[in-house]
């Protein structure tokens, strides 16, 4: 037991390292270009931290994501650019829609999570085919087809993003800030409870865990963590239009789960960055790069269905000696 | 132990972030030929004090595109590439322009937004481009116009929204009619030359589709024609069903269709139309009298009216030496975002010529200028719209043809 | 009420191409549990490989149905050696679905390299209309609603009249059992896929003279799964009912919205899955595997 705690104490550490020389070293190294996928992984991250909390500590797979992430987005966007005829500043936009979102959120939740399982999946699924449409054609709110540009950059505590570089950094204080509370929430009874639920959920029952709330509260936090995500995006890139939110950037979110490791923070950060990064550095595959994702995708979920987070903790376990560990810790 | 393998464990995932570097290297080895980024950088601000642009120090005279490679937008770029290779070859062959060699860099536009921002973003981030070439999908050339303004950079948007030039980015340039120019073109077409009075009108929903939708409806009004709101269909792009439309446009009292959409559904919509019956006057969008909607739909496509930039029969000058050369070099008819990206190309090179330099800036000056140049799509002006294109043709679809009845200018 | 008696006719037509995806992916469903993701882009296959073999191969049509049925049940198999064989224990159940998603990126670009993204256009066995007044029909929807229905007699007698069925069906609901009992599990489900990749191919072999090939045919797999999700999850009768319900709603949307044509269809799907949980058909008890 108490190995097991300082076993965790030091991969936290490790992690730290990692991520302070990460933030160190990169930017001096990258051009604008880098830097802004960079940057857009990032955000991808901090909604893909809501689905693990979903998925991994739920066990429940949603395609909801792009929902929120695009409702947010919209809403900081008709915001901060007065198209609704008054403009709020960029921070309390953002949290008007953090706000909006974890209302909405709730609600759904309320009424989707009643369904079990495949059947809740599919009610996500049809989620998303509702909101791609409404944003691809509900003008006065999603500016139509064609958008909603300008979009200011985010100003906090008086501090506006200048060049992807002081967005990197900004970015990189939001996103640990998501990785210290979605931390937090797993050793929290919520945690433990979706844990349970997870495993199995008549167990948990007799055990009084409410499944219900339990769900519904997770559902909250991931819907409120794609909001963040979306009003991010939008003030990041300055320009939203309705394929930023359709079902294959959700499944595009599942996969980034998936492959950073459903129940690892960290491991999800670096699975965004490495499936926002890939088809960069594949670019010059050109038509290829399509067919590459799709086979790196079957083989990942083949050779290493826990992710990468999994992979590291087997490596580990392997060198070390010890027996490999099943399941998730 | 632990120690050890944890600092490897640390170093790979380190290596993962690192490798953000080597985007930089490659896009650097990419660029062998030219004088490396760098020391163009280094030398510009020498160059601006002699007035001596650092483009012009390179080899070669260097044009960014970014076009579909990838995902179901595939054949637009192809046709894309097909159109700028070609112009490319030609000018090279007639010696180049400013004497120098002009060289391509292609980026894939990818499946959206985000994607296509990316590909313009890697061309940017380069110091050795003189212009670019931008996304045929217009939602994207809005998404990449802040950082073409940013970087300073000519771009030929390949777009034709009529929302690129309300962005009054002077860095932005179309050269195909806008969509509230073709709108207004597809609505004097329809009233004069077919004599719709009430039309019904379908369109897909993204923004090619929308945007002309919108125009067009705006432009009868102004004509006194009152589009009814429950004559206007919208469909998803993906949409392959018709019939449920075609049938409430059968049963309504309409005396013509209008259609706005991409290739893939024109196809579709012009051989379930012969399906259900519908014996109306038909005009569409550029798709209708394409060369892929034509060799999917056959002979049903005969009789469909379309507004398009252009027309593979029954050019003449440039049009034709065009649409022969390409046959020439492809085997296959040319598609309009083929010759309109032709065209970009000589624009560009016209305008290099004009400006006597390489400079992104110069070469934006020099496209302030442009009059009466004639492309192969249109004869090109100037207008403060940044629209360069002046004149859009009204065809009709005969034996599997599309045949010209008219040149529609637009002052 | 033309228009109405037109748009039932044109619903139900869509419902038996609904219906023939939805089938394959409940029986995948009840042989190993996995909602399959790829399952439209296999119907876009059956239409590719069709095309190609009539009309770049020539082949004639007696030659070219065995010749493709072959190749589809192959890669049927291929297809569960890849993206399900390897994962069947894998500890997280939403492992084999993402390994479908993959590999319905994979099925699709492996088509666009081989016959680009051109849309093409196949003609029907029998060209032309059926027209009764001022109701219309294409002659292929007759032929896709026939052969259609065919189908699924079949593969319903199969799975539950008769012993090779059965089998399959022990070796879905309890692999270890059945194996204990001599059945070869992976054979079974070998050939459940390989049956599964067979209708939905030909599915799209009868599609594609209305919809044209193109690589687009894949997103109506959305639609079937709504069907199945109506139908029950896990019923090959609710399924069927359910892609007919589906297609009903979407053509009679039409007569309100043609725009927001996905708000109507899975804004309804989301209602009745409110007042429904387990679907129109479903019964309450059906356990849940995927």
């Amino acid at each position: 037991m108490k190995n097991k705690a300082l076993n965790i104490n030091k991969s936290t550490v490790i992690k730290l390292i990692i991520a302070i020389l990460f933030i160190l070293i990169v930017p001096q190294f990258t051009n604008d270009y880098s830097l802004q996928v960079l940057n857009v992984s990032l955000i991808m991250a901090i909604l893909s931290f809501g689905l693990s909390i979903m998925l991994g500590m739920g066990g429940m797979l949603t395609f909801a994501g792009a929902s929120f992430m695009g409702l947010g987005a919209y809403i900081v966007a008709n915001l901060t650019t007065g198209r609704l005829g008054y403009i709020v500043n960029t921070s309390e936009s953002l949290m008007i829609a953090i706000l909006v979102c974890m209302i909405m959120a709730f609600l759904s939740g309320l009424v989707l999570l009643r369904l079990s399982g495949t059947f809740f999946t599919f009610s996500t699924i049809a989620l998303v085919q509702v909101t791609w449409s409404i944003y691809m054609n509900y003008k006065p709110f999603s500016g139509g087809p064609d958008g909603i540009s300008r979009i200011p950059a985010l100003e906090i505590f008086g501090f506006q993003p200048e060049g992807y570089r002081q967005w990197f950094y900004l970015l990189c204080v939001i996103v640990f800030i998501c990785i210290v509370i979605v931390e937090r929430i797993r050793s929290t009874k919520l945690g433990r409870s979706l844990a349970a639920v997870r495993d199995n959920e008549i167990a948990a029952q007799c055990l009084g865990v409410n499944i219900y709330r339990t769900k519904v509260i997770a559902f909250t936090i991931a819907g409120m963590l794609s909001a963040l995500a979306g009003g991010l995006y939008a003030m990041h890139g300055g320009f939203i239009s309705a394929d930023n939110f359709t079902f294959d950037m959700s499944t595009t979110y599942i996969i980034i789960v998936m492959l950073g490791g459903v129940n690892d923070t960290f491991g999800v950060l670096v699975g965004s960055i490495l499936v926002n990064m890939l088809p960069e550095w594949l670019r010059p595959l050109a038509r290829y790069i399509r067919l590459m994702y799709g086979i790196g995708v079957i083989l990942l979920m083949v050779f290493m269905p826990m992710g990468l987070a999994g992979l590291a903790k087997q490596t580990l376990a392997r060198f070390t000696g010890k027996k490999k560990e099943r399941g998730n810790g | 132990m632990k120690r050890f393998t944890a600092l490897i464990l640390a170093a790979a995932l380190l290596a993962s972030g690192c490798s953000v570097q080597k985007v930089e290297e490659t896009t650097a080895a990419a660029t062998e030929a030219v004088t490396t980024a760098a020391a163009a950088e280094e030398t510009e601000g020498a160059a601006e004090e002699t007035g001596e642009s650092a483009y012009d120090a390179l080899e070669t005279v260097n044009i960014g595109l970014v076009a579909s490679q990838s995902g179901s937008n595939k054949t637009i770029g192809q046709f894309v590439i097909n159109g700028v290779e070609l112009a490319i070859e030609e000018i090279n062959a007639n010696g180049g322009v400013l004497g120098k060699q002009l060289s391509l860099v292609i980026e894939d536009e990818g499946e959206n937004s985000q994607s296509a921002v990316n590909a313009t973003q890697k061309l940017l981030a380069r110091d050795d481009i003189s212009a670019i070439m931008g996304p045929t999908t217009s939602s994207y050339c809005l998404a990449v116009s802040p950082f073409v303004l940013e970087h300073e950079i000519p771009f030929m948007a390949g777009g034709s929204s009529a929302n690129i030039p309300l962005e009054q980015n002077p860095y932005v340039w179309q050269n195909r009619m806008t969509d509230d120019q073709s709108g207004l073109i597809m609505a004097r077409a329809c009233v004069d030359v077919l004599g719709i009075k009430n039309p019904a009108i379908i369109y897909s929903t993204e923004s090619f589709g929308t945007g002309l939708k919108d125009q067009t409806v705006a432009a009868l009004s102004e004509m006194g024609v009152e589009v009814d709101e429950n004559n206007i269909y919208g469909f998803n792009a993906d949409e392959r069903q018709f019939q449920p439309i075609l049938t409430q446009i059968l049963n309504s009292d309409v005396d013509g269709l209008i259609a706005a959409c991409h290739t893939n559904p024109a196809s579709l919509i012009v051989v379930q139309a012969n399906d259900v019956g519908l014996e109306l006057p038909c005009i569409g969008s550029n798709a209708f009298s394409s060369i892929v909607c034509r060799e999917a739909a056959k002979e049903l496509a005969d009789g469909w009216y379309s507004i398009t930039d252009w027309t593979e029969n029954g050019q003449e000058g440039r049009g034709k030496e065009f649409a022969e050369a390409y046959r020439a070099k492809y085997g296959e008819e040319s598609d309009l975002v083929s010759v309109s990206a032709y065209d970009q190309v000589y624009i560009l090179a016209n305008a290099i010529e004009t400006a006597g330099s390489a400079d992104p800036q110069k070469i934006n000056d020099a496209l302030g200028q442009i009059s009466d140049f004639d492309g192969a799509m249109s004869v090109y002006t100037y207008h403060d719209t940044h629209c360069l294109a002046t004149s859009q043709l009204l065809t009709v679809n005969e034996d599997t043809l599309s045949v010209l009845v008219e040149k529609i200018s637009i002052d | 009420m033309n228009v109405f008696i037109q748009l039932t006719v044109t619903g139900l037509a869509m419902g038996m191409v609904y219906a023939l995806v939805a089938m394959g992916l409940v029986l995948l469903i009840r042989a190993v549990g996995v909602m399959n993701f790829a399952q439209g882009d296999l119907l876009m296959m059956g239409a590719f490989i069709t095309y190609g073999l009539t009309n770049q191969i020539e082949m004639p049509i007696f030659l070219m149905v065995p010749v493709s049925m072959l190749l589809f049940g192959l890669i049927g198999v291929i297809f569960m050696y890849c993206v399900y064989w390897p994962l069947r224990k894998a500890s997280y159940p939403a492992a084999t679905i993402i390994a479908t998603m993959g590999a319905s990126i994979v099925i699709k670009e492996i088509c666009s390299l081989i016959w680009g993204s051109v849309p093409m256009v196949t003609t029907s066995i029998v060209p032309g209309v059926l027209r009764i007044g001022s109701l219309t029909l294409q002659y292929q929807y007759l032929i896709i609603i026939a052969v259609g229905a065919l189908l699924i007699y079949l593969v319903q007698t199969l799975f539950d009249k008769l012993y090779a069925g059965r089998v399959m069906q022990a070796a879905a609901q309890d692999g270890y059992a059945a194996n204990l009992m001599g059945i070869p599990v992976q054979l079974t489900i070998a050939v459940t896929y390989a049956i599964v990749t067979l209708v939905v191919g030909l599915g799209g072999y009868l599609v594609a003279p209305v919809f044209s090939v193109s690589l687009t045919l894949g997103t109506l797999q959305l639609r079937a799964f709504a069907g199945v999700v109506l139908g029950g999850f896990g019923d090959i009768k609710g399924a069927i009912i359910g892609s007919f319900i589906v297609a009903l709603i979407e053509t009679y949307g039409t007569l309100f919205t043609t725009t927001y044509k996905d708000v109507i269809v899975f804004g309804v799907l989301i209602l009745i899955l409110i007042f429904r949980p387990q679907g129109i058909l479903g019964k309450s008890k059906i356990a849940d595997k995927a």
